[in-house]
């Protein structure tokens, strides 16, 4: 059965992952964080989650994919993409494999599933902020409507975009939590206050979010820290 | 002396190499092995082994963290193929065994730089080796064994997507060639421990000493039967 699921993800897959990037692609963080290049690079990585996913399908186990996803996780985590930016990219595939009327489709969407939970860091702040990314981002942007009621960028996603931008930071903090660095913290920081002032946002906007994120880490001295050293690195007060 | 040099010595060479590598400077890559690592009584295969090869594993985390990029990547591995080669000439290889031994990399895979590695260990070992290269056709791979009459077949499969290659390949081969062993090595056996036994292939470990091992065993039982 696995066989014809292949042959179906040989013929299909790449018409899929370019919905999903599509998909993806509506945020303009992705045409405005990485450019044409990036683009290009998208569509060969959605090539290699396929050609992974038919090595696991055939293996009939996903030790192949959880490999690959581990890997890839520090390879994009070094590059400007988050954690869950690769999660998301996994979980929209899975979801248009569901779509499609092939046979034993769910195979490939446990497999996914897998892959998924095998980009959770093994421990430390960085798997705490991760299994509890989605009630944290809420608290920052309770946090920081406390303080700007009408604030952050205009885009496509309305009113949800600070909550998925906030989860998006908190992504990033683990990622540079698991790699010991707050370096590609602070360069996502950096290359984020340009973006959403870019997008309306208001002057202040970027220090309060920063206030926020870092007021609702309070329990992770080191994360804090990190967040603290992109504060510094924005010159806004911590 | 070889066993009598540290490892820090050789981790001193293998430091100094890395560096030659990511600044692009091929004569002093060339210099820290050739003249340094040879005068200092270690021999082509540990220089092979411990700082070449593990330059390039190190060339590749490197890479996966962002602290390079392919084009410096490519850079370094280019270098290692000079300082490979010049380590070839300087080896004093073992006579030979009588044994000729085909390397190739499985059809779809680029990264030749393992199996290069192999084919010198082999040729330095005593075996007559015919190199093929990166990304050999299948059809083209049989082509040759039947020209060659090999002892022993090996094969080189980074890529965990190349694995269904490698399959076939094995396949091919078995009927092709009955009792033509076939050795399978590289990055992809990592990601997938299951896949030389489910492609019925030997494998063997990474340094010199196991691949020659691996293939005189392979050999030798084969000339037996």
């Amino acid at each position: 059965m696995s066989e014809r699921l292949v042959q179906y993800l040989e013929r299909d897959g790449r018409a899929l992952s370019q919905r999903v990037l599509q998909e993806m692609y509506r945020d303009p963080f992705w045409s405005e964080r990485f450019g044409d290049r990036g683009r290009r690079h998208a569509d060969e990585g959605s090539d290699y989650h396929l050609k992974y996913l038919a090595r696991a399908l055939a293996n009939g186990e996903p030790h192949v994919l959880v490999r690959y996803a581990v890997w890839l996780r520090e390879v994009l985590a070094t590059r400007g993409m988050c954690t869950r930016h690769l999660d998301e990219n996994f979980r929209l595939l899975a979801l248009a494999i569901t779509e499609q009327p092939w046979p034993a489709r769910e195979q490939a969407v446990a497999l996914l599933m897998v892959a998924r939970e095998a980009l959770l860091y093994e421990g430390g702040e960085a798997r705490r902020l991760q299994e509890a990314t989605d009630p944290l981002a809420r608290e920052v942007v309770a946090a920081f409507r406390e303080r700007q009621p009408h604030g952050w960028k205009r885009d496509a996603r309305g009113r949800g975009a600070l909550e998925d931008d906030a989860a998006n930071y908190l992504s990033y903090v683990a990622d540079a939590l698991a790699l010991g660095s707050p370096d590609t913290l602070v360069e996502h920081t950096r290359w984020l206050a340009v973006h959403v002032r870019k997008h309306s946002a208001a002057p202040g906007d970027m220090a309060v979010f920063l206030a926020a994120v870092q007021r609702v880490l309070a329990k992770l001295p080191q994360a804090g820290a990190f967040v603290e050293a992109a504060q510094s690195a924005l010159g806004v007060a911590a | 002396m070889d066993q009598h040099a540290g490892a820090d010595a050789l981790g001193h060479l293998f430091g100094r190499y890395l560096q030659a590598q990511l600044a692009g400077d091929r004569r002093e890559a060339v210099r820290i092995v050739l003249d340094e690592g040879i005068r200092e009584g270690h021999s082509v295969g540990t220089l092979q082994a411990g700082v070449v090869q593990a330059a390039q594993r190190e060339i590749g985390r490197l890479w996966q963290q962002n602290r390079i990029s392919i084009a410096q990547e490519h850079m370094a591995t280019a270098i290692s193929h000079v300082v490979m080669s010049r380590l070839f000439e300087e080896a004093r290889p073992e006579p030979r065994l009588g044994r000729k031994v085909v390397v190739a990399c499985v059809a779809g895979e680029y990264h030749e730089f393992p199996a290069r590695l192999v084919a010198d260990f082999l040729d330095l070992g005593g075996f007559e080796v015919r190199y093929l290269g990166a990304n050999v056709p299948l059809e083209d791979l049989v082509a040759m064994l039947h020209e060659e009459g090999a002892d022993l077949l090996a094969l080189s499969v980074t890529m965990s997507f190349n694995a269904p290659a490698l399959r076939e390949a094995a396949i091919r081969l078995r009927a092709e060639f009955p009792g033509l062993p076939l050795l399978v090595g590289g990055h992809a056996l990592d990601w997938e421990p299951d896949l030389a036994g489910s492609c019925a292939v030997e494998t063997c470990g990474a340094g010199a000493d196991s691949v020659i091992e691996a293939a005189r065993r392979l050999t030798d039982r084969r000339n037996a039967s």
